[in-house]
């Protein structure tokens, strides 16, 4: 009876029938895409071991991210492309769960900010969860806020949201924010308004901040080349490293 | 081979099914390849990266396992960087030690199957630093990764039903208004048509909906592009803050936007007829008034893209169309016969609207400035339609006013009723005085870490919109907030003040101010530590009469809030963060003492999650003291609420809920004291049958009872099952 049992189990594993979530468990489902600043992200797996995030690392099912008060990081999805940067602070956990080919993901976000942009494809989902509400995404880009207390913030940029919680549902097409107060208080849609994304404008961009861009100069060389156009090159570099090309006045 | 498999199977019944499967797996190698795909993670094709933060790295989609991982090779600019590499899984990831050098670098992956034949290599091209000046991407061989869809549509959405049966039952079942079978169905649809062009659709059915109530269904189709938004169906437009502004019309809006030019034009039904009705058993009582349906036409010409500067003109005019429902009049009362027939219908309108905006952005959107301002005419009851040049004149007289000389050649009102209905009910009767003027200036600047918000508004006393009927009218005032955070992210702040006053056309007794100051401070320093918010508001209502009788008014109302989170391990894996919360608002009136009041709120709240396992529970009480000052009387209202969800499989998932409320008062409170009890228990079920279908079953029982009222303890069954389909 215990072979039978065996057997029958190695045969539903191998003919992929077995949870999907097994499956998915096994994927690496992100990647880290850029660290910015202080480059110090923190990822804690679902068996309880933390590490500290490092450009390059793969993200599984399960994995807890939390950038430091002074980093900026971009995770992306590595079964579609998809890009997600988070802001100092923020603390998210990502679950997939299904095949590859037919995943829904989960971003639970705890607290702080971020911007995604969500590749269309069918039979994917993206969720965002948050203490508050739960924002059902397809194809799409948008700026997400967690307050302290759970207060949920969404602006869409492009597409549109499915924003919801068990108390009502709410669409948030582009140039509309949604805020979900508590969860038990339905979330609310309006125009976006200049001051919602007032601390989401760094996040749109791959630069690091001005932290990071005041430390950059450019450094321009004029040659000719062999048609005989003159024509200049311009390298930005850290200044640290470009003290030697810098007059003394700019060292 | 599959024959060999099954023919072995067939022989050894206990590796049977491990055989099956495999066979049913032994895809032709052809079939298998055409499964096989990769996407580039990093760097994107033709992507400008700085120095520092290079990384190339490749994805494969290989559901049938036919890459030889062992085969893969990387070249960056034609060197074999395969040895540093590493190929994790469906992940190649290569991060350079030290950083390249500036310019343009090529990446050629090659790879082979399992079974020793070639899959397609992958090659692209990227930048390292800053592209050099006057060479295009394009002519390095560098093409922009194609992010664009077919040009066929392309449809995704979802679809939803849900219904709801509410089955009421004790001594109260006639006061809940409960409809015994509710349905609901959501159908959300949208694609690509090519290039820019989009298109959406949304459509919301409920069973409540009735001719003779307003619309609650919503049927909406969008189509848009870089330069034309196109919605019919249900809009609610927003192309001015003072004149039409998130108004449900049932019709079209139309934005086309040239740059420099563009135009925004909103027609259709902004109300819907509803019919009058008397009373059946008598017809001497009205039983509902009738609602007359609302026209409503709105242009904005603007210019400017609204990056920078932009000018815009809009006009609105809404008018009731008194043909769209019968002018009810009760009937005489037989057993009086000094009574007559009285009509029974709400007064008809006519709005028009006219006003300007400008708008600046500068500094990349950190510097936001804006100014708005409308004049309205509003004719209070179009039901006699205009009056005549001789009615006007007397109109005129009788106000002290000189005879108006119409404009453009016009003899008289009449001539203007196609555009508006001059008649007595005109607010103002004479609009030279500009009491029917609003504008309003708002600016945001984002500076130093700072968000500061202002806006200052005016709108006069005779000033009315049909498109923003929330609108406050009579009210001058500013209000200023200033958002911003210190000690390195970790100390929020925001500092808010107001001031407004009514009685712009000095026409009441008094002139009566609000103010308000508010002061919110958040901390948090990680997700690890604790979190703490203090808050604080005085709201202030005055003005000079001395008399609550006489229209007195002397309030102010302060509002004291505290909040900490905490989060706790309190057994291993289980997630935990706890909660709570303090809040105190006091209202003093020193002209009625009797209204006075103090409300005290303590909140105590724990949420759990089991990382790993997806099980989550929250208990949550919370304690309502609220006392009035001039009767000393103080009622308590007792708050629990434990809510829970399990996933039992990865596809099914259980739920429960309980809340238990209580309230009750001294005798002393009288009337106004408060006893009665309310549990609400709700059980679910979440099933998921594929990734973009699932159902939720929720089925509950709500008991109310009130031992200081009769006759309306009610118990309640709500069952409410929605199911969801994600195309």
């Amino acid at each position: 009876m215990r072979r039978v049992i065996t057997g029958t189990l190695l045969g539903l594993l191998l003919a992929g029938i077995l949870p999907a979530q097994i499956m998915a468990q096994q994927q690496n489902v992100a990647i880290v895409y850029r660290l910015l600043l202080d480059k110090r992200l923190a990822v804690t797996q679902e068996s309880g071991g933390m590490t500290e995030g490092a450009r390059g690392d793969l993200l599984h099912h399960g994995d807890q991210l939390q950038t430091s008060s002074n980093t900026r990081a971009a995770i992306r999805f590595t079964d579609d492309g998809s890009v997600l940067r988070m802001n100092p602070s923020t603390e998210l956990s990502i679950r997939a769960e299904g095949e590859r080919n037919a995943l829904r993901k989960t971003l639970r976000v705890e607290f702080g900010e971020l911007w995604a942009r969500i590749q269309k494809r069918e039979n994917v989902e993206y969720r965002i969860e948050t203490p508050t509400a739960v924002a059902a995404v397809k194809g799409t880009e948008f700026y997400v806020r967690v307050e302290g207390d759970g207060r949920t913030t969404i602006v869409t940029i492009e597409g549109v949201l499915d924003f919801f919680n068990d108390v009502g549902t709410v669409e948030i097409p582009a140039g509309y924010t949604g805020v979900a107060v508590q969860a038990s208080e339905a979330p609310t849609v309006g125009t976006t308004k200049p001051e919602d994304i007032a601390s989401f404008t760094d996040l749109a961009s791959e630069e690091a901040g001005p932290a990071e861009v005041e430390d950059m100069v450019e450094i321009a060389i004029q040659f000719i080349d062999e048609n005989g156009n003159q024509k200049t090159m311009i390298i930005r570099l850290p200044r640290d490293q470009a003290q030697q090309f810098l007059p003394p006045e700019q060292n | 081979m599959r024959r060999i498999i099954n023919e072995i199977s067939s022989r050894l019944p206990l590796w049977g099914l491990v055989f099956t499967a495999v066979a049913a797996h032994s895809w032709p190698a052809a079939a298998q390849q055409e499964r096989f795909s990769t996407l580039i993670l990093a760097p994107d094709p033709g992507e400008v990266v700085p120095q520092t933060t290079e990384m190339i790295s490749l994805s494969f989609a290989d559901p049938d396992r036919v890459l030889d991982v062992g085969s893969v090779r990387l070249l960056v600019d034609q060197i074999d960087r395969t040895a540093e590499a590493t190929v994790n899984g469906d992940v190649l990831v290569w991060v350079p030690q030290i950083p390249l050098r500036q310019g343009v670098h090529s990446i050629v992956i090659t790879m082979r199957a399992m079974d020793g034949s070639g899959l397609p290599a992958v090659s692209w091209s990227f930048i390292s630093g800053a592209p050099p000046e006057g060479v295009s991407l394009e002519a390095l061989g560098v093409r922009e990764e194609k992010r664009g869809l077919p040009s066929w549509a392309l449809l995704q959405g979802n679809v939803t039903f849900e219904g709801m049966m509410t089955n009421v039952g004790g001594d109260g079942a006639d006061l809940q208004r409960e409809a015994p079978y509710t349905g609901k169905a959501w159908l959300n649809a949208r694609g690509r048509l090519g290039g820019s062009w989009r298109y959406s659709a949304n459509t919301h059915l409920n069973s409540y909906e009735s001719h003779i109530r307003q619309p609650i269904n919503r049927f909406r189709f969008n189509l848009r592009s870089n330069w034309l938004t196109l919605t019919v169906g249900d809009v609610n437009p927003r192309i001015h803050e003072l004149i039409l502004w998130g108004r449900r019309v049932r019709g079209w809006s139309l934005d086309l936007r040239g740059g420099i030019v563009n135009v925004s034009v909103v027609s259709g039904k902004s109300r819907r007829a509803v019919a009058g009705q008397l009373y059946s058993d008598d017809p001497t009582r009205v039983f509902r008034r009738g609602t007359f349906a609302q026209d409503l036409f709105a242009i904005r010409p603007y210019f400017g893209s609204g990056r920078g500067l932009q000018f815009g003109i809009t006009f609105m005019k809404a008018r009731d169309d008194t043909t769209s429902i019968q002018f009810l009049r009760t009937e005489p009362d037989p057993a009086d016969s000094s009574s007559s027939t009285v009509l029974a219908v709400p007064d008809p309108k006519d709005n028009l609207v006219i006003g300007l905006d400008m708008s600046l952005k500068a500094f990349r959107g950190k510097l936001s400035l804006s100014y708005n301002n409308a004049f309205s005419l509003y004719a209070n009851d179009i039901s006699g339609g205009p009056l005549t040049k001789q009615e006007l004149d007397d109109l005129m007289e009788e106000q002290g006013y000189d005879p108006i000389e119409l404009p453009l050649g016009l003899e008289g009102p009449e001539d203007l009723a196609d555009f508006f209905i001059i008649n007595e009910s005109m607010i103002p009767i004479d609009p030279r005085g500009m009491t029917n003027f609003a504008q309003q200036v708002r600016g945001t600047l984002q500076i130093g870490g700072h968000t500061i918000g202002a806006r200052w508004r005016n709108v006069g006393g005779s000033y009315n919109t049909l498109g923003y009927y929330s609108l406050q009218k009579d009210r001058s005032g500013l209000r200023v907030q200033d958002t911003f955070r210190l000690l390195d992210n970790r100390l929020g702040v925001t500092v808010g003040w107001e001031k407004y006053n009514d009685n712009l056309d000095e026409t009441k007794p008094a002139t009566t101010g609000t103010s308000a100051l508010t002061l919110d401070l958040s901390w948090q320093t990680d997700m690890n530590s604790p979190g703490f918010a203090l808050g604080y508001r005085t709201y202030g209502r005055y003005n000079d009469l001395e008399t609550a009788a006489e229209g007195g008014v002397d309030e102010d109302t302060g509002t004291y809030s505290a909040g900490a989170f905490i989060p706790v391990n309190m057994i291993g894996g289980l997630n935990s963060r706890l909660s709570f919360n303090y809040t105190s608002v006091g209202r003093e009136d020193a002209l009625n003492p009797l209204t006075g009041t103090n409300n005290t709120y303590y909140l105590i709240g724990l949420n759990n999650r089991l990382e790993g396992r997806p099980t989550e529970f929250s208990v949550m009480y919370g304690l309502n003291t609220s006392e009035l000052t001039g009767y000393d009387a103080e009622t308590t209202f007792n708050r629990l609420l434990i809510k829970g969800r399990h996933a039992l499989t990865n596809s099914l998932a259980g739920t429960a809920d309980i809340t238990m409320t209580t309230a009750s008062s001294p005798e002393s409170a009288g009337d106004l004291g408060l006893d009665y009890s309310k549990w609400e228990m709700t059980g679910g079920a979440e099933y998921y049958w594929a990734p973009t279908s699932f159902a939720t079953l929720r089925a509950g029982f709500v008991t109310y009872t009130d031992s200081r009222r009769e006759g309306v303890d009610t118990s309640q069954l709500v069952v409410r099952l929605r199911i969801t389909q994600v195309f």
